[in-house]
């Protein structure tokens, strides 16, 4: 029945057209917005989920990673008198300004890392040396902001640039380190973030004490041993605070809601028109189906050719338009939008791609199984 | 040797007051080797007694046996499986599907008869040079007369392992040459020992007919042997 359906599309090469057009506009907007939404979460969720350590405690209602009031610098040592508090590290996180060569203020968020027990590193470089960051007045920023950041001509590195009033030497490119309000991550060490911060005047403050639990010890009691000691902070895992910052800037803002919405629109939009284009079909050719009823051809087999012409125009549509957004994600891809479209995600969409195009046809399937054999003798 | 039987058929559509009988009362049998013409008039009720003959139709009583079998009162279930395997059709507007080529339209006849790709396309290319169409067997039917287009149709039904034939009007939409030549195929199937029953307006081709069956207003007005006529007039 499969190759009746197969020859049944064929025949009509612009109906086909049509019908795969919609499949690749659906399947284009679908994985692009997914794509997006999967990238918004890795933008937001990146330094954390390449940090190590199990608990990190923040000043109460801190409602994300980049939008965080200070504590005290103490807690850093008091953490580490907890029982099964393996290692503490400082981490400071500030919005501040940044002078380019050629004069121009940016925005950036200053990330201060402890050198002791570093946590909040790039995870990928592009040039230079992360370990410069240890060096007086050594920054790393990412390679997508060059440009933005270096004012006239793009960032080189050893260039200097001022930070708040503050000299500062660029030594080296992260790859990939992207921040979801688009503006870029500096990264240092937490003695030159104090002088670089905004906020950060006094200097027995910090942003974030990330904890590791020594091996054997229940993370539980420990956040608990140390909820006890800290007045007006929290102390959340790794993972709930990832979560808490991917609600924030996606339901908060309705950018994630956005993205869903755009992607539904596309299936519900694919969806119609692939529905259509096998309406259509089906109508044309309601006679042949009748054809078929009578020399034998069941309700199923009819189905099954129908559903088989949906499936294909679904499978052909979706090829392409993941080549479409495929090709769309590399190209934004070197930009500041991440398009994340791993393999697991493609099935799924697949899947719900082909449910569309099977329930699309749907009502040409119920036309033709009402369908009286007879009218075939109807001229 | 008997293939189809009807009694007492009656066919009436619609319900109530607006309802009208078409069929009243028909009884025929069909037997193994005849072509039968159905002949009458518009509206007469020739092609619902087809439908009902070719259990495309249920009739509103009467019953209607296929060999030992009743199939009256079959479900829509039980149907495709009676049809595909012990009914074929010829259609007056040949009802080729369109987007397969002449092979693969008898073919199909085959596929539903479960009979498997390679011996299906075997067996339906020998059909079509039966039917004098071995050079046309993959040409879709846009690029196909009628006349090769019925010969199609034709085809298709002796692929079919069905030992009754029924025809609409198969000469309907043909010229009087392809017409007759078509006529010659059915009663070519009916001498391989089919039960071949056609409805037919045209008079061109009683003479091919074993049986002519008259249905006015519902009723079998005449059912004649030709034949049998001739040697009572000899």
């Amino acid at each position: 029945m499969l190759r009746i359906a197969w020859k049944n599309l064929l025949h009509d090469k612009l109906k086909l057209a049509t019908a795969v057009l919609g499949v690749v506009f659906a399947t284009f907007l679908m994985t692009v917005q997914v794509g997006m939404l999967l990238g918004f979460v890795q933008t937001i969720t990146g330094i954390m989920a390449h940090s190590p350590g199990d608990l990190w405690v923040v000043p109460a209602n801190t409602p994300n990673f980049e939008m965080v009031l200070g504590q005290p610098d103490r807690r850093h040592y008091q953490a580490q008198a907890v029982p099964g508090v393996a290692w503490s590290s400082r981490l400071i996180v500030d919005f501040t300004i940044w002078k380019t060569p050629s004069g121009q203020m940016e925005q950036v968020i200053l990330v201060g890392i402890d050198p002791e027990r570093p946590v909040g590193l790039p995870w990928a470089m592009e040039a230079g040396d992360l370990d410069g960051i240890w060096d007086r007045h050594g920054v790393v920023v990412d390679g997508l902001e060059r440009e933005r950041l270096g004012g006239a001509s793009p960032l080189e590195l050893g260039q200097e640039v001022e930070i708040l009033f503050h000299r500062a030497r660029v030594v080296g490119f992260s790859r990939g380190v992207r921040s979801f309000t688009t503006t870029p991550f500096v990264f240092t060490s937490l003695k030159f973030a104090r002088d670089y911060a905004w906020g950060m005047r006094p200097d027995d403050q910090v942003k974030y004490v990330v904890i590791g639990v020594a091996p054997g010890h229940d993370v539980e009691q420990v956040r608990g041993e140390l909820l006890a000691r800290f007045d007006d902070a929290e102390v959340l895992t790794r993972d709930e605070f990832m979560t808490r910052s991917v609600v924030y800037w996606l339901l908060g803002t309705g950018a994630g809601l956005m993205s869903i919405l755009a992607a539904v629109l596309g299936l519900l939009v694919g969806g119609a028109i692939v529905g259509q284009s096998i309406y259509s079909q089906t109508m044309e050719k309601f006679r042949e189906y009748g054809t078929f009823k009578a020399l034998g051809g069941t309700n199923g087999e009819l189905a099954g050719i129908i559903l088989g012409q949906a499936l294909i125009t679904s499978w052909i549509g979706y090829a392409a338009g993941v080549a479409a957004s495929r090709a769309f994600a590399q190209a934004f891809g070197q930009g500041k939008v991440l398009i994340d479209l791993p393999g697991g995600v493609l099935v799924v969409l697949g899947a719900v791609t082909a449910l569309m195009c099977v329930a699309a046809s749907l009502t040409s399937v119920a036309r033709v199984v009402r369908l009286e054999p007879y009218s075939v003798f109807k001229a | 040797m008997e293939l189809l039987r009807a009694e007492g058929i009656t066919k009436t559509y619609g319900s109530g007051e607006g309802a009208i009988e078409v069929l009243h009362g028909v009884d025929l049998a069909f037997a193994a080797g005849e072509l039968t013409l159905v002949m009458g008039p518009s509206g007469s009720g020739k092609t619902t007694l087809l439908s009902i003959l070719g259990c495309l139709m249920q009739p509103t009583s009467g019953r209607l046996w296929l060999g030992e079998r009743e199939v009256s009162r079959l479900t829509e279930r039980t149907l495709p499986r009676i049809r595909r395997r012990e009914l074929a059709f010829v259609f007056q507007s040949f009802n080729l599907l369109e987007a397969l080529t002449a092979v693969e339209n008898v073919e199909v006849a085959l596929w539903l008869a479960g009979e498997d790709e390679r011996a299906a396309r075997r067996r339906a290319l020998a059909l079509l040079e039966q039917v004098g169409l071995g050079d046309r067997a993959h040409h879709v039917p846009q690029d196909l007369s009628g006349g090769q287009k019925q010969r199609v149709a034709i085809a298709r039904a002796l692929a079919s392992p069905a030992r009754v034939l029924l025809a609409d009007e198969p000469t309907g939409a043909l010229d009087s040459a392809n017409g007759r030549r078509v006529m010659e195929m059915l009663r070519g199937a009916a001498a391989n020992g089919k039960a071949v029953i056609a409805v037919t307006h045209d008079p061109r081709v009683r003479d091919l007919a074993d049986r002519i069956v008259t249905i006015e207003d519902g009723v079998i007005h005449a059912d004649v042997r030709p034949a049998l006529l001739e040697a009572v007039h000899d």
